[in-house]
């Protein structure tokens, strides 16, 4: 493939218009199948129901993204500026939700919080006359909270590291009598405002698609009505009616919703200092309850219950075979995300492909995974009426793979887009003018200084996929289970211990993923 | 300037010394700053300067030593090398940052008085990101002014403008702190911008002072080797002096040897430092030495021509541009050397 330095007009992306044809297919032919049923739904739920969903959803959004705002950015500042001992098990401890859905920190609250739970039944042994349902909407925005604060932990650091320091100095020298908002700590969240926005929105747009703790703390969000009807409650397309009236809501909020990469301003390295006094009281205090309640309670229990769960061969073959379904789906959608992702962002690098085209192709991944699996569905229903053909399960597995790189591939081609709007436009000029071939640059630096990302995008695919919920429970062949839905069914069901071997199994994998991932890509 | 000892240093330090990593950073440093005295600190970089600017201004404590102010509050405004203008805040409220707040009436004054001292009045309601180089620098020395500090420190604050720039802002900046009458303590490396602006001169390497004087003196009467090659352009040759101690010969003739000159006394090998200008281009006299041409630098009105001697070492002469000598040509020069610097040769 011979470059002409002198080229014309670049050429238009077609391989990034079929990608993004594919993605957004489905997503169009809901919302024409929901236009065509609209009617259909007004009388499905009273209005109340409706309404009350609505409410529920805005506030688990706002909720759990308040709470995984003030943890992750207190992680954040506290680990950024302060020299802590056992340093890396705080650093570790404040991405481990990115292994653990919040259905099983659901779980992990019901068993300790249930009337038969630990703490319920310790009161009423003391002699307290107590029995209260822990089923709350709070307890709901606390779990769904917890598990998407490693996003905000992740944004508010990367800001942290990028900010001019020059500017507090300069902030401390002209006001050095000045305390709180109108001292340095008024500086610090004027400059954090831009990037707590951008984690916020994050965060509201994961939790509006949350299903698992949604359905286990027994609370009405728009997922679980959608999901409701699906399971055959009501009907087939009031769910696409659902879906159309979610993907309105959401349509709306994800096109206002702005990506600018953040200018990289680095000066010299923040000397950290060891807390004292008061900053070092608390900050212990806060590092060590978000590591009880995110990593040490939840872990105590699964280890505890799934010994009990262990005797008889039938289960441990079980959780074998889930295991390495789990594990098996999460690396082949991983390996597929990073081929065609490499392929297609290459692609659209080499070609300038335009913003607008370029987002579509991510608009699965901005979409909760219940209705784009619906989606999905449907498509693959009507085409197999259109080609005569029977659903089987190697269909059935093939349209999950589909969906579910098609829901991920963002993770690890975002980040490599960011990596490349930073390069220099120089950069991939002066490569071609000293050695004029496409593929000797894709080897010597396009995969070269992208690499990194693309191993650390795959880790992060892969804790997605084990964490995944409702695109499994909707597209999954007939008799397949996986961790994660093997979790959110016996929870469901109220079966917390049999749930907690699962769970054990579940949190160990995404430790282990967790880990692979090198420090400097776990803090990026 | 009035004289050092009718007045009480501004600043004073005392045998400072800071280490990182148990690398030392500054070592025993002393230095007084008196008022209204724009004082510079020029060093390579890495030497340590901007270290002892942080420290002064109290961001960094140093491992050893004291920092001395006149007054017990002493105000100090800081000009970081990139300015850093809160880029979230207009230039104006970037400027009253560090005003008292309670009466607004007085800030919005000072901040007009300086905006039209600085020439800035039109940007006050535009952000940092949409100013130039040019009128960020003078944004940050604003600001730096604003609430009236007793003591400035400026960290490269061209480093970041182009030539013409700096040659445009310099001087304009020169005056604007004489009128705002604090001391300063300005760091560089680059040599013309500490002869441009500074009253006095302390060259820094490794973290030690090696001079501190006028700026005539630190060119013209460099105290060591370093300060000698650091300063300006100028080569060493080899000297020795003669039988009777008057004079000393070097492959440019015989030169008188200058009095009190201790770099013979424990009669090691020396070497004899000249600056271009000590040898002039001079194609008719009878007196002159001639010398090939290694290679010119243009410099606009003149240039620097490389030469070499009869005897193999290397010089420098400053001749007007026009003189166009190619490499290889003869080129006459007669010595005209009025500061006679003598070192103890490197080994």
């Amino acid at each position: 493939m011979r470059l002409s330095i002198n080229r014309p007009a670049a050429r238009f992306d077609y391989f990034s218009l079929g990608v993004a044809f594919c993605v957004a297919a489905p997503i169009a032919y809901v919302l024409f199948h929901s236009l065509q049923k609209i009617s259909s739904v007004l009388g499905v739920y009273p209005a109340e129901m409706w309404v009350a969903a609505v409410l529920k959803t805005a506030g688990l959004m706002l909720g759990s993204a308040a709470i995984a705002l003030a943890t992750g950015t207190a992680s954040a500042f506290l680990l950024h500026r302060y020299k802590w001992p056992m340093q890396k098990l705080w650093k570790f401890s404040a991405v481990i939700p990115l292994a653990v859905p919040a259905h099983l920190y659901a779980l992990a609250a019901l068993s300790y919080l249930d009337p038969q739970g630990y703490l319920q039944s310790f009161l009423r042994e003391a002699g307290l006359n107590i029995y209260w349902d822990p089923k709350s909407f709070v307890l709901l925005c606390l779990t769904v909270g917890i598990s998407l604060s490693p996003y905000c932990y992740l944004f508010m650091l990367g800001a942290m590291r990028r900010q001019d320091l020059q500017l507090e100095d300069s902030a401390k020298l002209l006001r050095p009598k000045a305390r709180w908002l109108k001292g340095l700590w008024g500086l610090r969240l004027a400059l954090l405002a831009p990037p707590a926005a951008a984690s916020i929105w994050f965060v509201a747009l994961d939790s509006f698609g949350n299903l698992g703790a949604s359905v286990v703390l027994g609370q009405d969000t728009l997922m679980t009505l959608i999901y409701d009807t699906w399971t055959g409650l009501y009907s087939f397309e009031s769910a696409i009616s659902l879906s159309m009236v979610s993907l309105s809501v959401f349509g709306f909020l994800f096109f206002i919703s702005s990506n600018k990469a953040m200018p990289q301003n680095t000066q010299r390295s923040w000397n950290k200092s060891k807390p004292k006094g008061k900053t070092a009281a608390f900050g212990f205090l806060f590092l060590g309850l978000f590591f009880l309640v995110s990593t040490a309670l939840p872990l105590a229990l699964f280890i505890l219950q799934s010994f009990r769960q262990l005797t008889g061969p039938a289960n441990l073959q079980r959780l074998i075979s889930q295991l390495l379904y789990s594990t098996g789906l999460a690396v082949v959608v991983a390996m597929l995300c990073a081929f065609f992702g490499m392929l297609l962002v290459f692609n659209q690098h080499r070609l300038k492909t335009p913003r607008w085209l370029v987002e579509i192709g991510y608009t699965a991944y901005a979409l909760p995974g219940l209705i784009y699996g619906v989606s999905i569905y449907l498509v693959y229903v009507a085409g197999l009426e259109l080609f005569g053909l029977q659903q089987s399960i190697l269909f059935s597995f093939l349209i999950l793979l589909f969906a579910l790189s098609a829901k991920f591939f963002a993770v690890s081609s975002k980040s490599v887009h960011s990596i490349l709007s930073y390069q220099p436009a120089e950069l991939m000029e002066s490569a071609l003018l000293l050695h004029k071939s496409w593929p000797h640059y894709f080897k010597c630096v396009f995969w070269r200084g992208t690499r990194p990302a693309w191993f650390s995008g795959s880790i992060l695919i892969i804790l997605e996929v084990l964490k995944e919920v409702p695109i499994t429970m909707v597209l999954r062949p007939y008799g397949f289970q996986s961790l994660s839905t093997e979790v959110f069914d016996l929870t469901a069901e109220g079966f917390y211990g049999r749930a907690s071997l699962p769970a054990l199994a579940l949190v160990c994998l995404g430790f282990l993923f967790l880990y692979l991932l090198d420090p400097e890509s776990r803090d990026s | 300037m009035q004289q050092k000892a009718n007045r009480e240093p501004v600043l004073s330090v005392q045998n400072l010394c800071f280490s990182y990593d148990q690398k030392p950073v500054l070592e025993n440093l002393n230095l007084e700053v008196f008022e209204s005295e724009i004082f510079c600190i020029l060093g390579s970089s890495g030497c340590g300067k901007s270290t002892l600017l942080r420290i002064l201004a109290g961001l960094t404590k140093p491992s050893k030593g004291q920092v001395k102010f006149a007054k017990p509050d002493c105000k100090v405004g800081f000009v970081f090398q990139n300015y850093a203008l809160f880029p979230h805040l207009t230039v104006f409220e970037n400027i009253a940052y560090g005003l008292l707040e309670s009466n607004k009436e007085k800030t919005k004054q000072r901040v007009d008085e300086l905006a039209a001292q600085f020439e800035i009045s039109e940007l006050l309601s535009k952000y940092p990101s949409e100013v130039s180089g040019g009128q960020a620098q003078r944004i940050s020395i604003a600001r730096s002014l604003a609430p009236k500090p007793d003591l400035l420190l400026m960290d490269e604050p061209f480093s970041n403008l182009d030539a013409k720039q700096k040659s445009k802002l310099k001087p304009e900046l020169l005056q604007k702190l004489r009128l705002a009458n604090v001391p300063t303590i300005l760091v560089t490396h680059d040599q013309e911008e500490a002869f441009d602006i500074g009253d006095r001169i302390a060259v820094m390497n490794e973290g030690k002072f090696v001079q501190v004087g006028p700026t005539y003196d630190i060119y013209h009467e460099p105290k060591c080797r370093f300060a000698a090659e650091f300063i300006g352009t100028g080569a060493f040759i080899d000297a020795a002096p003669s039988h009777d101690g008057k004079n000393i010969q070097t492959a440019l003739g015989e030169i008188p040897m200058p009095k009190g000159c201790g770099a013979t006394s424990n009669r090691k090998p020396v070497e004899l430092f000249v600056r271009p200008e000590d040898l002039v281009h001079d194609d008719d006299s009878p007196d002159c030495l001639e010398a090939s041409v290694v290679s010119r630098q243009f410099r606009g009105a003149h240039s620097i021509f490389r030469l070499r001697l009869v005897s193999g070492e290397e010089v420098y002469s400053l001749a007007p541009s026009h003189h166009l000598h190619k490499p290889g040509d003869k080129f006459k020069v007669r010595v005209e050397l009025d500061h006679v610097l003598l070192f103890p040769k490197n080994h």
